[in-house]
C-alpha cells in the first residue's frame, strides 16, 4: 500500500508535511534514524505511521508525562486503539491491567524512569519490540538545554530490549547534541535528517520596559488588541493564576493552565481551548499542553525563558496552520534575576545534595531491616521531581557517599555555569539590534533560507496586522440545566 | 470564608477536648478509628470528609488567620473558640448551609468513581446521539474506561442501542428533578458534563459564574452526587440504568480486618470473652473492635453490653457535663465502666433519637 494512502486512511491527512515522508521511509528501510524537526511539524507521525506497518511493537520514550497521556488519547480518538501510556500516573489497578494486556498493544508510550524498573523491563523483554523511539532526544545530552540523567540509561535499555531499531527525534539540536544522542543510544549507520527550524510565519517582537508595572499595562493592552486565540507564558504558577483571574474579571474568556491544575480539569481546559470556548491560556513555561491547536495567533512571554531553545519551543505553539502569527516578549531588567533564580531552582543546591545523601543512608538502613519487596519510596520534601531524579541517578551510579557528594556538586557547578552561558545568549538576543530571526538561527547553526515577511521588530513591521478584526463579545448565555441536557443528548 | 466557618464550627463542638489535628482529620475524612470515633462522639457527622483535598498548608494558614483575628485561641495544639468567633460563626453560617443530602462518610469510597463513570458515560452517549464515536475522553483512568465500555455493551444488549442515550437522559432528568426539589440547583452539576462539541466547565469556572466560593461549590456539587446515589438506591425500579451503573459501588460497611473477624464471630453468637479466648487477644482489644463496629454500623445494638437504665444514666451525665471526656463522665456515673461509656457515646445519635 502507498504511504499516502495509509496516511489518509489512518490519520485522515491529505499529504505529508516537510520531512515526514523521508523520515518514515528511512525508518521503514530499517535504518537507525535521527531527525531534527521544528515543533509543531508533526513529529509524532514519523513513528506512528511506520509503527502501524512494522510487525511488532513500537516503544516511545518521552520525558513529558502529561503530554504522553494526551497523545495516547488522541491516537485512540483516531481509531488506533492498541496504544497505552505506561507511566507513574497509573493507579495500581491500571498498572495491573496494562501489564496483563501488554502484548496486545502496538504502541507503548513510557518514560525513562519506568524502563529502569526491573519488573516492567522484564515484562517488555518478552515482547517483540521492533522500533525504539526516543522523543525529545536532546534530553540525553549534557549539552542539551533540558538534560535528564535518566535518559543516559536508554542505550543500555535498548540493548536489553534486543537492540531494536532507533528513531531519535528532537526539535533543537546543535551538532554536539546530535553526536551525543547517537553515541549514547549506540546508533549505527545512522541516517540524519535536518530540517530548517525557522518558523517563517511567526513574527518576532521584543519590547523592553523599565518596570514590571509598565510591562503589566502593556500586557493588558496587547490582550485587548491582538487577535486570538493566544497563549501567555509566565515564569510561575502564581503569576499565571493571577493574570488569568485579572483578565477573567475584565471579561476575557481565559484560564490558567499548569501542573497544579488537576488532570481532569486540564482535559476540560484543553477541549475548551480547542473548541474556541476560551480564547486565552495563561501558562507556565515548564508545562506543555498536549492539545494540537493549529490556529493560535499569538504567544506572549510575560517572563522570558532561560534559554533560546525553550523560547523557540514555546513560540512554536503559534501558527501551526501556517497563517501569520506573532510572538512577543515583554522584558524588563528585573527579569534577569528571575531567570537566574529559575536556573538555580532547577538543580539541587549544596544543602540539598548533603541532605539527600543522609536521607538515602537512612533509607537503606531501614531497607536492610525489611527484606520484602519495598515500593519506591516517596521522595523527601523540598525537592522538585527533576532535582530528585538527578540525585537519584548519581546516587545509583556512585555508591560511596563522599564521592557522590563531590561528583554531584561538580556536575551541578558545571551545569550551572553552562546554563548561565545560555542565559547570556538569550539576554544578548533580547538586547540585540540586528534582525532577530537571523540572530536566532545563527544560534541554532542554521542559515536563513527564505525571507520572512513580516520578520521582526528590527526589520520592522506594522503590528496592527495582528490586531483583531471583529469586536470581542462575551455574553455567556444564562444557565439552564434542562436545556443543556437536551443539547448534550441531541433531544 | 467557608473554610473559616467549618473550622469555627468544629472547634466550637470539640470544646477544647481535641487537638487541631483532629479537626484536620475530620474535615479531610481520615479513615481511622480515632477520627471516626471523634466524629460520632461530638455529633460532627456532617463535617466528616467535607473538604477531602484540603492541604495541611491551607488548613494551617486558616488557623493562623483565625488566631490573628482573635476568633480562636490555641493552646498546646488545642483550639478554643472566642466569643468573637462564636458571633462571626453565627453571622456567616447561614451562607454555608450544608445540604441535607451530603454524607461524606457513607459516600467517601464511591463518589469519585461514580462521577468518573457518569461523566465519561454522558460524554459517550452525547457523541452517540450526534452519530459520533470518536472523541477525547474526559476520564483517563483505564479501569474506568473499561467499566464504562462494558456497561454500555451490556445495556446495548438489554435495550435498543439507538434508544440508549434517550433512555439515559430521561433517567438523568428525573433524578435531577428530585435533586431540584431538595433545593440543590442541578446547574451546579449539569454544566460540569462534557459532550459533543460542548466542554464541561471546571469547578473554578462554574463557581465564578455563580459567584460561589470554589470550596463551597465543591461541597454543593458533591451533595448532588450523593443525592443521586441515594435516590438511585431508594428507587431502583425508577432508575434501572443508574441502578446498574452504581450497583457495585454500594458497598457494605468497611472495618479493619481484625474488627471484621470479631464482627463475624459476634454474628455467630459468641460472647466477648469467648472471642478474646479464641483469638488469643486481650479483652480490651475486642472491646475496641466492638466500639468500631458500633461506629461503623448504625444497625448494631449495644443493648447486650450496656443495660437500658445505664444508657440513660450515661446520657443524662453527658448532657449535664457537656463533655466527651471519659473520666469526667465516669465521675458522674461511677457504676459505669469505660467500655460502657464509649459504647454509649459511639451509638449516640441513634440513642438520642430513641429517647427523644
Ligand atoms: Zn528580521
Amino acid at each position: 500500500m502507498q504511504l499516502e494512502q495509509i496516511l489518509y486512511e489512518k490519520f485522515s491527512y491529505k499529504g505529508f508535511r516537510l520531512g515526514q515522508k523521508e523520515i518514515i521511509e528511512s525508518v521503514l528501510a530499517g535504518h537507525d534514524t535521527l531527525a531534527v524537526l521544528p515543533t509543531g511539524s508533526g513529529k509524532s507521525l514519523c513513528y506512528q505511521l511506520p509503527g502501524l506497518i512494522i510487525e511488532g511493537i513500537t516503544i516511545i520514550v518521552s520525558p513529558l508525562l502529561s503530554l504522553m497521556q494526551d497523545q495516547v488519547e488522541q491516537l485512540k480518538a483516531k481509531g488506533i486503539k492498541q496504544v497505552v501510556a505506561l507511566n507513574s500516573f497509573l493507579t495500581l489497578a491500571e498498572r495491573k491491567f496494562v501489564l496483563k494486556n501488554l502484548a496486545t498493544y502496538k504502541f507503548i508510550y513510557t518514560s525513562p524512569e519506568m524502563l529502569q524498573n526491573e519488573h516492567i523491563l522484564t515484562a517488555l523483554r518478552k515482547l517483540p519490540i521492533r522500533l525504539f523511539v526516543v522523543d525529545e532526544a536532546h534530553c540525553i545530552s549534557q549539552w542539551g538545554y533540558d538534560f535528564r540523567p535518566d535518559y543516559l540509561e536508554l542505550g543500555v535499555i535498548r540493548q536489553r530490549l534486543g537492540n531494536p531499531q532507533v528513531l531519535a527525534l528532537t526539535a533543537t539540536a546543535r551538532r554536539q547534541v546530535r553526536e551525543d544522542i547517537q553515541a549514547s543510544l549506540q546508533m549505527t549507520g545512522t541516517k540524519e535528517f535536518l530540517y530548517p527550524i525557522d518558523r517563517k510565519n511567526i513574527a518576532l517582537q521584543v519590547e523592553r520596559f523599565d518596570t514590571q508595572n509598565e510591562k503589566s499595562e502593556r500586557l493588558l493592552e496587547l490582550v485587548r488588541d491582538l487577535q486570538g486565540p493566544g497563549i501567555i507564558y509566565f515564569s510561575s504558577k502564581k503569576m499565571a493564576d493571577y493574570y488569568a483571574t485579572l483578565l477573567g474579571q475584565n471579561n476575557y474568556r481565559v484560564a490558567s493552565y499548569h501542573s497544579e491544575i488537576e488532570q481532569e480539569q486540564r482535559i476540560l481546559l484543553q477541549q475548551q481551548f480547542l473548541y474556541g470556548e476560551i480564547d486565552l491560556i495563561c501558562a507556565t513555561s515548564a508545562f506543555g499542553m498536549g492539545v494540537n491547536k493549529e490556529d493560535i495567533r499569538y504567544c506572549l512571554h510575560y517572563h522570558p525563558p532561560v534559554d533560546l531553545e525553550s523560547y523557540f519551543q514555546e513560540i512554536g505553539r503559534a501558527g501551526r496552520d501556517g497563517k501569520n502569527s506573532i510572538a512577543i516578549m515583554l522584558y524588563c531588567p528585573d527579569d534577569y534575576y528571575l531567570q537566574t533564580q529559575l536556573i538555580a531552582n532547577e538543580l539541587p543546591d549544596r544543602g540539598q545534595i548533603h541532605y539527600f545523601a543522609r536521607w538515602k543512608e537512612e533509607q537503606q538502613k531501614q531497607l536492610r531491616g525489611n527484606s520484602s519487596d519495598v515500593q519506591m519510596a516517596e521522595y523527601p520534601p523540598g525537592f522538585t521531581e527533576i532535582q530528585f531524579r538527578l540525585l537519584e541517578k548519581f546516587y545509583q551510579r556512585i555508591n560511596h557517599v563522599d564521592q557522590f557528594i563531590s561528583t554531584t556538586s561538580t556536575f551541578v557547578e558545571k551545569r550551572l555555569a553552562w546554563k548561565q552561558e545560555k542565559l547570556q545568549e538569550i539576554t544578548e538576543w533580547i538586547h540585540s539590534t540586528g534582525c532577530r530571526r537571523k540572530k536566532l538561527l545563527e544560534y541554532f547553526e542554521e542559515t536563513q533560507s527564505e525571507i520572512a515577511e513580516p520578520c521582526c521588530d528590527s526589520c520592522g513591521f506594522d503590528i496592527r496586522i495582528f490586531f483583531q478584526r471583529e469586536d470581542r463579545v462575551n455574553n455567556p448565555e444564562s444557565l439552564n440545566w434542562k436545556k443543556r441536557i437536551y443539547e448534550l443528548f441531541h433531544v | 470564608m467557608f473554610l473559616k466557618a467549618l473550622l469555627l464550627a468544629c472547634i466550637d463542638r470539640f470544646h477544647a477536648e481535641r487537638t487541631v489535628q483532629a479537626v484536620y482529620y475530620l474535615l479531610t475524612g481520615k479513615k481511622s478509628a480515632q477520627t471516626i470515633q471523634d466524629t460520632a462522639w461530638y455529633g460532627l457527622q456532617k463535617y466528616f470528609n467535607i473538604i477531602p483535598d484540603l492541604s495541611k498548608r491551607d488548613f494551617d494558614q486558616c488557623l493562623n488567620a483565625l488566631t490573628e483575628q482573635r476568633l480562636i485561641t490555641i493552646d498546646k495544639q488545642t483550639a478554643q473558640i472566642t466569643s468573637r468567633g462564636r458571633q462571626l460563626y453565627k453571622d456567616i453560617t447561614k451562607q454555608y448551609a450544608i445540604p441535607a443530602g451530603f454524607n461524606g462518610f457513607k459516600y467517601q469510597q464511591v463518589e469519585v468513581r461514580f462521577w468518573q463513570r457518569l461523566s465519561l458515560l454522558v460524554q459517550t452517549l452525547s457523541h452517540w446521539s450526534y452519530g459520533k464515536t470518536r472523541f477525547i475522553p474526559v476520564q483517563r483512568d483505564l479501569v474506568v474506561q473499561q467499566e464504562v465500555k462494558r456497561w454500555i455493551y451490556q445495556m446495548s444488549e438489554r435495550y435498543d442501542k439507538k434508544l440508549l442515550p434517550e433512555r439515559f437522559s430521561h433517567e438523568l432528568i428525573q433524578l435531577l428533578e428530585h435533586v431540584e426539589k431538595a433545593e440543590l440547583q442541578p446547574e451546579l452539576f449539569v454544566y460540569r458534563l462534557s459532550g459533543y462539541e460542548r466542554s464541561g466547565l471546571t469547578p473554578r469556572q462554574i463557581a465564578e459564574r455563580l459567584k460561589l466560593e470554589e470550596q463551597y461549590y465543591q461541597l454543593l456539587f458533591r451533595s448532588i452526587l450523593h443525592q443521586m446515589i441515594a435516590l438511585t438506591a431508594n428507587h431502583r425500579d425508577d432508575f434501572p440504568l443508574f441502578t446498574s451503573l452504581t450497583r457495585d459501588l454500594q458497598k457494605p460497611v468497611v472495618l479493619t480486618r481484625s474488627s471484621y473477624i470479631t464482627y463475624q464471630l459476634l454474628q455467630q453468637g459468641k460472647t466477648l470473652a469467648e472471642i478474646a479466648r479464641e483469638r488469643q487477644l486481650k479483652k480490651s482489644t475486642i472491646e475496641d473492635h466492638i466500639v468500631e463496629i458500633v461506629l461503623m454500623n448504625p444497625e448494631f445494638s449495644i443493648q447486650p453490653y450496656v443495660s437500658k437504665s445505664l444508657q440513660e444514666k450515661i446520657i443524662s451525665a453527658v448532657n449535664r457535663c457537656k463533655s466527651r471526656k471519659l473520666r469526667r463522665i465516669k465521675e458522674l456515673v461511677p457504676e459505669a465502666d469505660y467500655f460502657s461509656i464509649r459504647l454509649v457515646l459511639s451509638a449516640w445519635p441513634k440513642i438520642v433519637e430513641y429517647y427523644r
